[in-house]
């Protein structure tokens, strides 16, 4: 029977003929040893997402590797409930929203702290390298974790980046880990690592480069002449660097510090439009923060965690058209940001923490604009947060206080801002001998207008009221081991409401003139199912099989009367999913894996030219590490889309077709 | 049921992993659907600008007044392509259709009783303006503004764009009064601009500029007097129309923001930003100044006067909720020139430009 199944699997998913794995599976446990350089257990990670009282996933380095994941935006396609806005090619923007909510209600926590752009709101995901990422995690939802800073409660959801910091090993060796990858379009991307341990103290240090032409080929289609053409004008030029210390200060005590530079300078390639080819659109941006962080005990039953960094990050769009004076559009912006948190956590009796938090953050932004009214934002958090386990059963509360002043220094500012903010989750475990846990949840937060809503000329207005989100969550996990044919599986099944008030949207006051107002109301209905498991085959074989589904059914409320009422929201997705199918095996290692979305629109009417078609896309990597006496070579083959499957994400921005990677890697 | 057994599983998997997102067609070759032509010469013709980053195409309509119809999307029909992004402006002369694309960067040239295009003309490559903003046509030439900063001069023997000038950045509609062509200037992207240039024919050479009030968007004529539309900031300083009496000299009328002029009268639309929407008109050689109503426009986009017909027409965003949608389609009104409503046409999504045979 197993011997026909998994060969089935992977032909019927990825459609491949894969010849059939004679294989003899009566090995069901024991059946990794050493020469599998994959060892795929179901890890602390899944073990947090099963009993987690809020929707928690997670993708490790491991996982990374084990299931082909190419770069951060596959990997956030590989994660339930996410829609990505992908404007196709290495280095284009990709911004990420969980359930249907806008990526302005996502926080992206880059080790231990909050990214922000007060100017839009959205953080870019493309420019955190994938090669640095020891795990990912999203949580949607409040975090489960009460010990953290109060920005970290203060959206919707969270998505959880986190790199490699200090050396892997507790020897006192010099490690290297060095990449180059090179692909299709003119890719290329060396990438170091350096990491050494002197005692207490730890230090890494990383730097990456990214070449790109991304002038991939796409099929245009104008009525009925199709024509083949390229991406023009798409070039990228990006480097960051890090350089990480840590010092184990004694206890249990940590320091941690962090540099993070970040500079791309890219060219813009802009919608594909009928009968143009050209645009000279530029963008460079910089970004430069230096954070650190201390994790402790202070007392047996008292831990603090403080944390302060400084942000800086300049962006520069250059147009160059005769339509404007001198024959360029230069916009320049700045923006700044203080930062400082800090949070205690008390644990009374063992199963009771509480957790106090306070972030104080001062944001600013300044621009060569023709209406530069310079504003900034002070910005108060105050969070308290209880959790308490009792029989199988652990239940999490928390008020976060949130307080925005909004000023300007050259105009008029935008109202300040103060909520209470509450939510509240549980988690149970029915019965005791079965991993099976029920969970629910509530969070209600608010984002705040960003500088772009209230100040941008023509545009913002400065009495905008907060957008405000009400989530509500009901989800099971399950972890078996008592199926013969499976040694091991998560599943996990999570049906959500989400209810936006006082959505920010642009209202026209004429095809000219739009200015943004709190008038729109979203509700958001979905499901997110995920499972991973491992089939074991023979002695040191493994098929790892994971797959997310996720329907999202968000619907503008706003008003009866309008064409928009109950339809889906623009570029929300009905259905949405992903799967990878994994053999880890002593030869090479391959990965089969495959995303999918259902057809979208570009606008909340609905109408009908404005679909853009779901689509299937699957892919193929191979890789094999060779172990050496002091080092190791990993090489990886990549094969993206590899049924050259013609698809968008955002209208007129077609995503690349068929395309390779090759990537070798020492680590010494 | 057989089906259900567990060997059977990934196939099933695989069926519903692939029904679920069986959307993923491609929508190349989407069949065009028959084509009805207008049954008379009697037309006037309504320029969508559509939404390109929508996925909702520009068109070129058709009113026929003789079956009381309107024509939809006739060069996409026809010509089974796209117009292009973001039609922009056009003129009907001599047995030819010309239209510009402000954002394809393109001039379609098409033939006037079978809508078939004669000639695309690219202006991607060109220095001397790319982004068509307005044309007019006179003495076997069509005159198109370029966003650039160009008056082009296109020859409607040879289909080429045989001369060009520079007349200052942002340039609107224009209009022909004499043999000069009067340009207005808006430099919309460098704080809006206060000037018009005048150019003549014969040499076609840029003869002066002349003031006006801010942001100019359009010159009205009718052969002896000579108007302008401004549009202002957006923000205090209201949009204009004023009358130019001399190189330094202008007469602001009233407020106003679209009009169309035949003879001695002008029909204007004030359409403030967030104000009330007026309309009236202007007797030009009394002064005479009469408000007027316009049954049935929700959100006006356009206006124009038949120059044959007694016939207004007045192009609309429709309402969707409490706001116009510049995504929903929008429609056309007829009416007669003392403002009685006629007829109502649905046309497509963002109606900008109304012209009519010209000659």
């Amino acid at each position: 029977m197993r011997e026909q199944f998994l060969p089935i699997v992977l032909m019927s998913i990825c459609g491949l003929p894969v010849k059939a794995v004679a294989s003899d599976l009566a090995h069901t446990t024991d059946t990794v040893e050493t020469s599998l350089p994959d060892v795929v257990i179901l890890s602390t990670d899944s073990q947090k997402g099963l009993t987690s009282s809020t929707p928690y996933h997670n993708i490790d380095a491991t996982h990374i590797k084990m299931s082909g994941v190419t770069d951060i935006a596959d990997a956030m396609n590989r994660l339930p409930g996410v829609n990505l806005r992908d404007y196709g090619g290495a280095g284009g923007l990709k911004t990420v929203s969980i359930r249907g909510l806008g990526a302005g209600h996502t926080a992206v926590v880059y080790d231990g702290v909050a990214l922000t752009d007060c100017q839009s709101g959205q953080i870019d995901l493309s420019r955190y390298s994938l090669d640095n990422v020891s795990s990912l995690s999203l949580y949607s939802g409040d975090n489960d974790d009460i010990f953290m800073p109060a920005r970290a409660a203060a959206s919707a959801s969270s998505l959880y980046i986190n790199s490699f910091t200090a050396p892997e090993s507790e020897d006192k060796l010099m490690h290297v880990n060095a990449r180059m990858r090179v692909g299709a379009f003119g890719y290329y991307n060396p990438f170091a690592r350096v990491s050494k341990r002197f005692g207490k103290a730890s230090y890494s240090m990383n730097m990456e480069y990214i070449h790109a032409d991304n002038d991939y080929p796409f099929k245009l289609v104008n009525g009925k002449y199709v024509t083949k053409e390229r991406r023009q004008n798409s070039k990228m030029n990006s480097w960051h660097g890090e350089l990480n210390g840590r010092w184990e200060l004694g206890g249990s005590s940590i320091l941690n510090a962090k540099l993070y530079y970040y500079d791309n300078d890219r060219d813009l390639p802009g919608p594909v439009v009928y009968y143009v080819s050209k645009t000279d659109e530029h963008l460079r941006e910089r970004n430069f923060f230096g954070q650190i962080q201390y994790r402790g005990k202070i007392m047996p039953n008292l831990s603090l965690l403080a944390t302060s960094k400084f942000n800086w990050a300049a962006s520069r769009y250059n147009d160059y058209d005769d339509k404007y004076p001198g024959g360029v559009l230069d916009n320049y912006y700045i923006q700044r940001e203080m930062y400082a948190t800090m949070a205690v956590l008390f644990t009374p009796v063992y199963n009771l923490s509480l957790d106090y938090s306070a972030d104080w953050s001062w944001n600013n932004l300044s621009s060569n604009l023709r209406k530069n009214i310079r504003p900034y934002r002070h910005c108060v958090l105050q969070s308290v947060a209880a959790k308490y386990r009792i029989w199988r059963m652990t239940m999490m509360g928390r008020v976060l206080y949130s307080l925005y002043l909004n000023d300007a220094k050259d105009g008029d500012a935008g109202n300040n801002h103060s909520r209470f903010s509450p939510m509240f989750s549980v988690s149970l475990q029915p019965i005791e001998s079965s991993e099976f846990y029920l969970r629910g949840s509530y969070k209600n937060i608010f984002r705040v207008p960003t500088f772009n809503e209230l100040y941008y000329d023509n545009y913002g207005s400065v009495n905008l009221e907060p957008e405000v989100t009400d989530q509500f969550n009901l989800g099971f996990t399950w972890h078996t081991v008592r199926l013969p044919w499976l040694s091991d599986m998560n599943f996990t099944c999570d049906g959500y409401v989400n209810h936006v008030s006082n959505k920010i949207v642009a209202v026209p006051y004429n095809l000219f003139l739009w200015r943004m107002s709190n008038l729109g109301k979203v509700r958001v209905f979905g499901i997110d199912v995920t499972f991973e498991t491992v089939f074991p085959i023979r002695r040191g074989q493994e098929i790892a099989a994971t797959g997310t589904y996720s329907y999202q059914r968000a619907q503008p409320r706003t008003n009866r009367n309008s064409s928009e009422w109950m339809k889906q929201v623009a570029y929300i997705p009905l259905n949405s999913g992903a799967f990878s199918l994994s053999w880890l095996n002593p030869w090479v290692n391959v990965a089969l894996h495959s995303t999918a979305m259902s057809a979208r629109y570009t606008t909340n009417n609905n109408l009908p030219e404005t679909r853009i078609p779901g689509f299937i896309e699957a892919g193929v990597s191979l890789s094999h590490k060779f172990l050496f006496k002091n080092y190791s070579v990993d090489v990886r083959g990549d094969l993206l889309n590899m049924f050259n499957t013609r698809y968008e994400i955002v209208a007129r921005y077609p995503m690349p077709g068929r395309s390779w990677k090759i990537a070798v890697e020492l680590d010494i | 049921m057989k089906i259900l057994k567990r060997k059977n599983l990934p196939f099933m998997a695989a069926a519903m992993y692939v029904i679920a997102f069986s959307s993923c067609e491609h929508n190349d070759g989407e069949p065009f659907i028959k084509i009805n032509f207008p049954t008379s010469s009697d037309v006037a013709y309504i320029l969508n600008q559509g939404s390109y980053g929508d996925k909702i195409e520009g068109s070129l309509n058709v009113l026929d007044y003789g079956s009381s119809s309107m024509f939809e999307n006739m060069f996409t029909k026809v010509n089974e392509r796209s117009l292009g992004s973001t039609p922009q402006c056009g003129v009907a002369y001599g047995t030819r259709i010309y239209l510009g694309m402000y954002e394809s960067h393109t001039i379609e040239v098409i033939d006037r009783s079978t809508f078939r295009s004669i000639k695309q003309i690219k202006l991607e490559d060109s220095e001397e303006g790319r982004s068509p903003r307005g044309m007019v046509a006179s003495g076997g030439h069509v005159y198109i503004t370029m966003n650039e900063g160009y008056l082009s001069r296109l020859d409607t023997v040879e289909l080429e764009v045989d001369a060009s000038l520079k007349v200052g950045l942002n340039p609107e509609t224009p209009a022909v009064m004499g043999d000069r062509i009067y340009v207005p200037v808006s430099a919309w992207s460098a704080d809006y601009g206060t000037t018009g240039s005048v150019v003549t024919m014969h040499p076609f050479a840029v003869e002066k500029e002349i003031d006006v009030p801010l942001n100019p968007q359009q010159f009205l004529t009718n052969g002896n007097d000579l108007f302008v539309i401004s549009w202002g900031n957006y923000g205090d300083e209201k949009g204009v129309l004023a009358k130019v009496v001399s190189d330094n000299r202008y007469e602001v009328v009233g407020n106003a923001r679209m009009g169309t002029i035949r003879d001695n009268t002008i029909y204007l639309i004030d359409n403030p930003w967030g104000g009330e929407l007026k309309y009236w008109k202007y007797e030009i050689s009394s002064g005479e100044r009469t408000d007027m109503a316009f049954p049935e426009i929700d959100s006006p986009s356009g206006i124009g006067i038949d120059p044959s017909r007694d016939v207004l027409l007045i192009s609309s965003f429709p309402m969707d909720g409490v706001y116009p949608s510049y995504l929903l389609p929008g429609y056309v009104c007829e009416y007669t020139l003392d403002g009685k409503f006629v007829r109502k046409y649905a046309i497509g999504a963002g109606p900008a430009c109304i012209f009519f045979n010209a000659d």
